[in-house]
This record gives C-alpha cells, structure tokens and sequence, in this order.
C-alpha cells in the first residue's frame, strides 16, 4: 500500500456503495414487474372495445351496458377505449400493423372495403342475420364480395336544414328554397359579428362532405355506375361556385372549423342557418333549451338539379380478425349483439336526442325512443327531421346516381375505391384552394381530377 | 484646486453599513488615508465622493464647486479599485486608451498619452496583452495607467493593494508614493491596512461604524489617539489598557523603560507570561494586576538592548508619566488634562 | 486550466456502472428511432405499412419535386429566423431589465419566466381561444380600442397565421433566453461598469464595452440551442393550426407528421425528417464558427 490515501479500499469507499447501487436497481426490476404482473394476468381473455363517441352521456351509457353485460356473462369482460375522431384512423392503422387490434371498433364505411379485402376483418353476417337484414337501409348493409363486414350502430345524418326562426321573423324573410334564395337570405342575415351560415372549409372529411352534397345537388356524382372517375363538370364548377358566393355570409374561422365548431358556432347564437347533424339540436337542449325553441328545421335549399341532396351514412362497428390480433371472436360477436338490440339502442339513441339515428326500423319505431328526453318534449318536428333521410347519398352509395328533375335515384353499385380520396381529403383541398387561395374553380377541379386520379391509382393496386 | 470638501455627509442603506455625519476637507496636493475596519465605511464614503452613490444628506465640494449632484464623468475624478476592473477582452494598452476614447481624443494624442502613463508605472512592454496574461503586480499598474491617463484632478484608490502579496505590497507602497509625489495629484486612500495608513498618508482618517473618530498627521495619531478605538487600533502590538477607576490608562508597548527614566515614572505590577523574539524587538507578554481580572499587557523591547523580563517573573513595567495615556472609561475619549496625569502619579505613588 | 483527476480503479467500473441505464435510454430512444429513419427514407412503405421495398433515393427524388415541401422549407425558414431572432432580443432586453434593481423585482421576474413553465397544450387551448375571430378577446379588446375595424383572423388567414404562430412561439420560450442570459449578466463585477462611468462612458458604450463581450459566449449559444430546438418545434404549430390554414404553417416537422400519419406515407416522411436533420446541422455551422472566433477572441 502506498502512502497515499486511498479511500477506495477503506470500509466506506466505493465498493459497498457500489453494490448498494445494483441492489438498488434490482430492486427496482422487481418492483416494476410485480407492478406489471396483476396487468398481464388480468389481460387473459378481455374483449377490447374501441370507438369514438366521446359525449359523456354516451360513455355513460356504455359504461352502464358493459357492467350489466358483464354481470349476466360472468368470466368475460369488456375493456372500452374511447378516441377522439381526429386520431382513430392513425391508432387502427398503428395497431393493424402491430397485430394488436382490439376486438370491436370503430370503422367509416369506406374504409370497411379495403379492411375487408385485406382481410382485417371478421364477416359480421351471423349477428346482422339474427337482427334482420331487412332492418338496416339497403344502402347501409351492402356486402363487399357477398359477406358483410361490418355493422351500423347508427346513422349519421349531417344535413339536417336548422335555422332561427326568430332572426328570420325578424329580418322579415323566408326559409331559402333554393341555392340564389339561400345566398341572397344569408347575406342578409349577415351584420356586424352576426353571420347567414356556416360550413366548414378546412382540410377534413367535413368539408368533403358539406362540398359533396352540393356537388350531388348540382347533379355531378364521383363515379360512374361501372366505377370510373368522373369527377368534374359544371356540377363541380356549380357547387364551388355557389359555396364562394356563400362564403362571404361565413364566420371567417371556418378554415380552422372541425365538427363541434359547426355547432359552436350556432350554439354561440352567431349564424342563422345551418345544415348540419342532430347534434346541434342535443346540444342545444343540454346547454341552452331556449335556443331550442328558436330553432325550427326546414327542407334543404334546391340546388341546379332541383333538389337538396343531403349526406347521411351507417357509422359502424366492425369485429378484427384474429390475424391483426383480436381474440376472443365469439365473445366479441355475443357483446356487439347485445349492445346494438333492444333497450339498449334506445337508451344508446337516447344519450344524444335526436342526433344518434338508429340504424334499425325496430328501435327507430320504438316508442319509448319516440318520446324522446324531456328536454325535447313536445318537439317532434326536430325528431322527424332528424331522422328523415330522404334524398340524401353518401360516399360509397353515390356512384352512378341520378340527381335531376328533383328526384334522386341510386344506381345500387357499392363503391369500394372512393374511400382512397376522401382519406386524403382531396375534395376539401380543393374547396380551400377556391375559397382561399382564389382560384378558378375549373382549375381546382383540374387538380382535384389529377389527385383523385393517382390516389385511385394506388388504392386499385394496394 | 483640487481640494475636497465634505460636509456632513449621511448615507444610509436598508440594514448594516452607511455613512453618518462625516465632515473632512482634504488638501489640493494631499494624499489622505482613510483607515478602519472592515464594514467601517471607508468605502462607501469614496463611491459617495465618486459619485457613485448618492448621500442621503449633506454636501459634497470639489475644488470649491458643489459636486453633490453631479454624475460621476463630470467630477473630473478617477479610481482605482481592489480588483482592478480591467476590461477583459481588451489589450491593456486599450484599457488605458479607454477614457480618452471616450473623450473622443484624437488617434495621435491617446496613443502618445497612453505610453507616457504606461512608462511611468512601468507596463509599457506589456501593453499588448490582455490583463490575464499578465501577472497581479501588472494588473494593478495597469489599473493605475488607466486612472491616471485622464489627468484627474482627485484620484481615489479602493484598497488597490489588498490583493497583492505581502513582498509585493511593500515596493508597491514605495511607488505609489513617489508617483502621488511626483504628480502632484490629491489622493484619497482607503485601506484597512494601518502600516499602509501610516506609510502613505499624509494624514489618516480613521473611521469606525460610518463614523470619522480622528483626524490626524501618522505621529498625531499615533502618539496622540483620540479614543480608545484609536489607540488599540493603530499600532502593533495595540496600546495597552488598563482600568483606573472611572479612567483608562494606556501606555504604548515600546514605552516600557528598561533601566533609568528620564522623568517621573509609573510602575505597573506585571507577571511576565512569555517572551517573542521577532528580530528586531522582543514582545513580553505579562498579565498586569487590575481589579477584577488580570489585564493582558505587552512591551515592545528592541532585541538588541538587554532583556531583564523572564517568564513567570513577578515585576513591573515602568512607564515614564508623559508617555501615559488617559481615556475617559464611559465614553473612551481621551481626556487632555495635565492634572489627570500628576494625580494620576500621585496615586500611583502612594499605592 | 484543470488538474487531472485521480481515478482508482474501483471508480471506473461504478461509472460505467452509472452510466448504464442513461446509455440504454439514449439507445433506445434516439440511436434506434434514428437508424430505423435511415432505413424508413430508402424504402417504398405502401399505405398503412411500416417496411417495403429498397428503392434508393426515390422518395428524396418524389420530395424534391413536390410544392409542398418548397412551401413547408421556406416556412421553416421564417419560423426558425423569426422566433430565434425575436427570442434573443426580447429576452437579453428582459434580462437586462431584470438586472437592474426594482421594487417588486420578484413578482416581475415569476410572471416573465410564468410562460416557459405552462404546458403547451394549456397555452395552446389559451392560446386559440384568444385568438378566436369572433369570441377572442384579443380582437374584442382591439375592435374596442379602435385599433382595427374588422376582426383580425389571427390563426385562420394564410397571411398572419404564420406570424401568430411565430409570436405565441416567441412568448412561451423567450424565458429560457431570459434566464441564460440573466445568469451571465449577474456574473459581471460591477466594478467594471463603476470604472466606465467615471471615465464618461454612457450606457450604450457600457453595455457595448462590458456586458457584450461577457455574455457573447452564453448568447451564441443560447442562440444556438434555441435553433436547434425551434427547427423540430411540432406540438405548438400542430396544435394551434394544424399546419393550415392550407399549409401557410406547416413546417417540415408538421410536413413530416402530415406525411407519416394522414396520409399514411412512411417513407416520404422519413425522407424529410432526413431533410429536416440536414437542415440543423447546416444551422450548426455558422455558430460554431462564431464560437470558435470568440473564443480565440478571449
């Protein structure tokens, strides 16, 4: 030893404190993984359940049906995640690609096709059968190569025609029956920080769909009935015509707008018309039930081809295959059953009056579920306007439909390739390149043609 | 002129320190010392002089001129201070050059300006380098270059030698002088060194919690404290205290008489506790007798003389009487009467 | 400058002992991410995937070529000069201010430093809700004092959205700027700044001869720190706009989020991530340049 100190090789050098370190970090593995293991254990056999409707009332009631759902089949149990729609795609699509997709979740009906195809998902015809084929809209419950993937659980209705009855009385004008009516009456419910209308111009699916009811209401489809691409012509030109003359009757954030925005905007009394879901209205009467008695709902304003086309269609719920990671199949398929039949879609319908359509004539005509809430009482007319979904398309249902004359007439083709443009929310960029960046409609016609184009191309082959 | 006048001055701050009724006049030519310990003052009176604080009270005269709300840039002043505030990144000569650049002198005149001051404190081989690539001695010449490059009418110093070592301080003290000499500038200094303070100053001001306690010439000081603060803070080893009833006798350590006394003289009943030999004195250090406790007292004997004291030796230390010193025990002043002294002996006498 | 350390041999071992989980956590969380980007930018990733097949350089050849990446590049551009640019300023004034003594110089110094300690997504919701064209308070308090006639469309006009961005950016992190740079400050001697003064010099030849050459080293590198983290900067644009309106905000880091998870294109946003790594590193340059000249300046 030299004469120097050497503090390492005395009793309280660095050695014990060294191995008080690794014990210390054992320590803490053992600690993480007797954390973890009650987890582990508990995930046995759980049905993972994934969906978007993130309204209290609704997680409230879901909740509620899990429990009961529990309690009668004891040994299975349900774990439910509710997202926000902005994130749900990028979460499936994580989980798809790690095989750890939940049992039941939330799908949009376009998106069901490629899914299918790809073999994402479990057919749902044993569940759809014992409920009733005849029970959905045809449109909603087409198959996809002769099997059904998916279920609705409701039906969204987005273009219920609401407006203020008391600004119109009191601006002296009549509910717009047409596209000019509707500019010249929402300019002039335009004052100050008082707007006409709204829709949605950012770069969402929202504003494809406010955009493709107009474009149908000009008599222009997407496709063909053989499915071709036919996009473009003074359909189009129309809609984006009409949508920049109506723009300046819109509160000037609509470019940032997402779904609640729409009814923020009514619910902060700043438009007088809107066309938008039941929502508004279920809203209304949970916030601000005098509001509700100044609104009224009326028929959509007529566009070239002589009538409103409005947007309505199945939000479904669709069962993983065990190849993308779902495990307990039959189970799931027995809890998808119970939570779409009897009370418990009317009590699921009840939890956003009128704005969560039942899919099925059975619960649509129940009367408990015709009562409605209490806030709505003596409020029918919301109800059934609401629900009525008459002259409306959506996006898998519009290929080859006529709209003129007044009348629209579906063709019964099921387009599977369109969901490809609307993920890419190509009819809203061009909505925003008119509005926005004032260019001629023709011209964003053109560049939506080229896009819809390439992304069709890669869907066709993926 | 540049005479200083300070009447009354008060500075107060939130807490400890402050300055409180402090009146002096400094002399045109004058290098005063400004003694005390540290927390005493001394230093918060050169920022008031600097302008660099603002007094609560009282006025301030520069050559004659009121100088108590004058910034600092026009008070004609410069200063020293205890580290220096060399400017880094600059080369000492641009250091030096500063002032004048601010003055906007032409190129010509500060580069000519800068070598006559550096010469003079000796840098001028080192103006190119920064100020830490030169050694401490250096910093503090440079330093001095840069006060003095202005031509100021008052130059001020903060301690500037504190940070120095013991062997440099000593030549440092020399050049400093000779410099004050030779330009003839007024300079006030403030340290807490007293062989400084005696070295340097023409007079000495000592101060004591914001307070002046005397004013004086060294020897004025020395041989003529005003108070007790003064007698045991000047001087080392300190002048000996001892109680006397409601008087304090003091007597300075190099008073003690080996051998005959010239007049009368008093003798002070000691026990010799032990003996220093520094060289060129030997220190005795001996209990004396007091009521109550002993008191500590030291003689100062030069070491070439005899040494009749040895430890534990019962003796006495002989004072000539005018070499007493007597203070006043309730307030510490000193008390000037010639009787006091005679009595003083009487007593002393008889007992 | 600094004696070496004695090392027993004991030491070394517990250090790397030490070292260990931090050395895991940077595997794990960047070298891996990082090499799993390189491999990502050369393959073609269908949709919806994460791997596909080598095909070289096509996705930087597809990038190259796309609009939207000129635009988000030269947004990046204005983003990073302008939030570092106004970050730096605003925050050495600040700290300058904070250096000097006043009364309730605390209270001042907790609200300055308040936004740099706020989560983003708070100030974010805050942020929008201000900023609302018609029920923010920003434009009520600006139609009020006459100030504009109309509404200012804050984050919905592709014209100003950007400089919104900018200016909510610059109050959240200019804080940080304020502490680096007040830290310095505090290390001057005041002597110096005493010394100056007597010799006439005003503030600004103050603040030019003494505080500026102090604190250059702390401010290029805060600078440069403040690049860098700018340059990634995602959550704040994507929350306020989402890279809109249109893509008058979108950056490359919102280029890359857009890219990777709408449109599901794996490839082509690891493509630009790449990019985006270039970009810094670029950025790096000049200022080590200028902190090797101002180190060889001391």
């Amino acid at each position: 030893m030299n004469a120097t100190f050497e503090p390492a090789a005395t009793a309280s050098g660095a050695k014990p404190s060294r191995r008080s370190v690794i014990k210390g970090l054992a320590g803490a593995a053992v600690g993480a993984v007797a954390l973890a293991a009650p987890r582990i254990a508990r995930a046995a056999e759980p049905i993972r359940f994934l969906h978007d409707e993130t309204d209290p009332p609704t997680i409230e009631f879901f909740n509620k049906a899990i429990a009961a759902f529990e309690a009668d089949n004891p040994g299975l149990k349900i774990e439910m995640e509710a997202v926000g729609s902005a994130g749900r795609l990028q979460k499936v699509t994580a989980m798809l690609n790690a095989h750890t997709m939940p049992e039941i979740f939330k799908i949009l009906p376009e998106e069901r096709f490629s899914f299918g195809r790809q073999g994402f998902l479990e057919p749902l015809d044993d569940v759809i059968n014992a409920i009733g084929v005849d029970q959905y809209p045809d449109r909603m419950i087409a198959p996809i190569d002769g099997k059904r993937y998916s279920i609705p659980y409701t039906i969204g209705h987005s273009s219920v025609f609401w407006y203020r009855q008391d600004l119109l009385e009191a601006a002296g004008v009549e509910l717009p029956r047409t596209w000019d009516e509707y500019i010249a009456t929402a300019a002039k419910l335009t004052t100050g920080d008082q707007f006409g209308t709204v829709f949605p111009a950012n770069k969402n699916r929202v504003t494809s769909l406010f955009f493709s009811q107009y474009y149908w209401s000009a008599g222009g489809t997407y496709f063909d009935k053989d499915l071709n691409l036919v996009f473009g012509g003074d359909a189009a030109v129309a809609a984006l015509d009409f949508q920049k003359r109506l723009f300046a009757s819109v509160p000037p954030g609509v470019v940032n707008y997402v779904n609640n925005d729409l009814v923020n905007a009514y619910l902060t009394e700043k438009v007088a018309l809107v066309s938008w879901a039941g929502r508004l209205v279920s809203t209304a009467a949970a916030n601000k039930p005098d509001l509700v008695t100044r609104t009224r709902a009326g028929k959509r304003p007529a566009g070239p081809a002589g009538v409103g086309v409005g947007f309505a269609n199945p939000n479904n719920l669709a069962l993983a295959s065990e190849a993308v990671g779902a495990r307990n199949v039959g189970a799931a398929k027995e809890f998808l059953q119970y939570i779409l039949t009897g009370d418990r879609a009317v009590d699921f319908a009840l939890t956003a009056y009128p704005h969560l359509i039942p899919p099925t004539a059975a619960v649509r005509s129940d009367p408990r579920l015709l009562a409605g809430t209490p806030a709505l009482a003596g409020r029918n007319d919301l109800a059934e306007a609401s629900f009525d979904i008459s002259d409306t398309l959506d996006f898998e249902s519009e290929a080859g439909a006529k709209i003129e004359g007044g009348k629209v007439e579906l063709s019964g083709v099921t387009n599977p390739y369109i969901g490809a443009i609307i993920a890419k929310d190509i009819p809203a960029q061009i909505v925003q390149q008119v509005l926005l960046q004032d260019k001629a409609p023709a011209d964003a016609v053109a560049w939506g043609q080229a896009q819809m184009e390439s992304a069709l191309a890669a869907a066709r082959k993926g | 002129m540049a005479r200083v006048d300070i009447e009354g001055i008060e500075k107060r701050f939130n807490g400890e320190g402050g300055v409180h009724g402090v009146t002096l006049s400094v002399q045109d030519g004058e290098f005063l010392a400004i003694l005390g310990p540290s927390g005493c003052g001394k230093s918060t009176l050169l920022r008031l002089i600097a302008g660099l604080e603002r007094p609560t009270a009282g006025r301030i005269r520069l050559g004659g001129r009121d100088a108590t709300g004058l910034h600092p840039k026009d008070r004609d002043i410069a200063m020293v201070f205890q580290n220096y505030a060399l400017y880094p990144h600059l080369t000492l000569r641009e250091n030096i050059a500063f002032p004048l650049k601010v003055k906007r002198l032409p190129r010509r005149a500060i580069d000519t300006r800068v070598a006559e001051v550096a010469d003079m404190v000796g840098i001028g081989h080192l103006l190119g380098r920064k100020p830490r690539q030169v050694s401490g001695g250096e910093r503090q010449r440079a330093a001095l270059a840069r006060a003095l490059v202005r031509k100021p009418a008052l130059f001020l110093l903060d301690e500037p030698l504190s940070n120095l070592d013991a062997k440099l301080r000593q030549a440092a003290r020399e050049e400093l002088k000779a410099l004050q000499r030779r330009t003839g500038l007024t300079a006030l200094y403030v340290t807490h060194d007293q062989v400084e303070a005696m070295g340097l100053g023409d007079r000495i001001v000592v101060m004591q919690a914001g307070r002046i306690r005397q004013i004086g010439t060294p020897e004025e000081v020395y041989r003529f404290p005003g108070d007790t603060f003064v007698a045991t803070f000047i001087g080392t080893p300190p002048m000996n205290i001892v109680d006397h009833g409601d008087l304090l006798v003091g007597f300075r350590p190099e008073t003690v008489i080996v051998g005959d006394a010239a007049g009368p003289a008093v003798a002070f009943p000691v026990v010799i506790r032990h003996v220093e030999y520094l060289g060129n004195v030997n220190l005795v250090y001996a209990d004396a007798r007091a009521p109550g406790q002993p008191v500590r007292v030291v003689a100062a004997l030069p070491s070439q003389s005899a040494m009749p004291f040895s430890p534990g030796q019962e003796t006495n230390f002989r004072v000539d009487a005018a070499d007493l010193r007597f203070f006043d025990k309730a307030t510490g002043l000193a008390v000037r009467d010639a009787g006091v002294t005679a009595r003083f002996v009487q007593e002393r006498s008889d007992g | 400058m600094a004696e070496p350390v004695t090392v027993y041999p004991g030491d070394r071992r517990f250090a790397y002992l030490a070292l260990a989980p931090s050395v895991a956590l940077v595997l794990m969380l960047i070298a891996v991410p990082t090499v799993a980007i390189f491999a990502l930018a050369v393959q073609d990733v269908p949709l919806g995937r994460y791997s596909g097949d080598f095909v070289g350089l096509a996705n930087f050849r597809r990038l190259f070529a796309d609009a939207d990446f000129y635009a988000a590049l030269g947004n990046t551009f204005i983003w990073i000069g302008g939030s570092v640019g106004l970050e730096m300023l605003f925050g050495t004034g600040l700290a300058l201010l904070l250096n000097q003594r006043f009364p309730l110089r605390w209270l001042a110094r907790t609200i300055l430093l308040a936004p740099y300690l706020l989560p983003t997504i708070v100030a974010v919701l805050v942020w929008r809700y201000m900023f609302d064209d018609i029920v923010g308070i920003v434009n009520h308090i600006a139609i009020s004092a006459g100030l504009v006639a109309r509404p200012i469309q804050w984050l919905t006009s592709p014209r100003v959205a950007l400089l919104s961005v900018i200016l909510i950016g610059v109050w959240k992190f200019t804080p940080f700027v304020v502490i680096a740079i007040l830290g310095i400050l505090q290390s001057i001697p005041g002597e110096q700044y005493d010394a100056a003064k007597l010799d006439g010099a005003g503030p600004v030849r103050r603040f030019v001869t003494i505080t500026l050459p102090h604190i250059l080293p702390v401010f290029v590198l805060t600078a440069l720190l403040r690049t860098i983290w700018t340059a990634h900067k995602f959550d704040l644009i994507y929350l306020l706009t989402g890279g809109g309106p249109i893509n008058a905000t979108t950056t490359l880091p919102v280029l890359v989020y857009v890219r990777g998870f709408h449109d599901f294109d794996a490839g082509g946003a690891s493509a630009i991530a790449l990019v985006i790594l270039l970009l810094i590193a670029l950025l790096l340059v000049p200022y080590l340049l200028i902190h090797r000249w101002s180190e060889a300046r001391q």
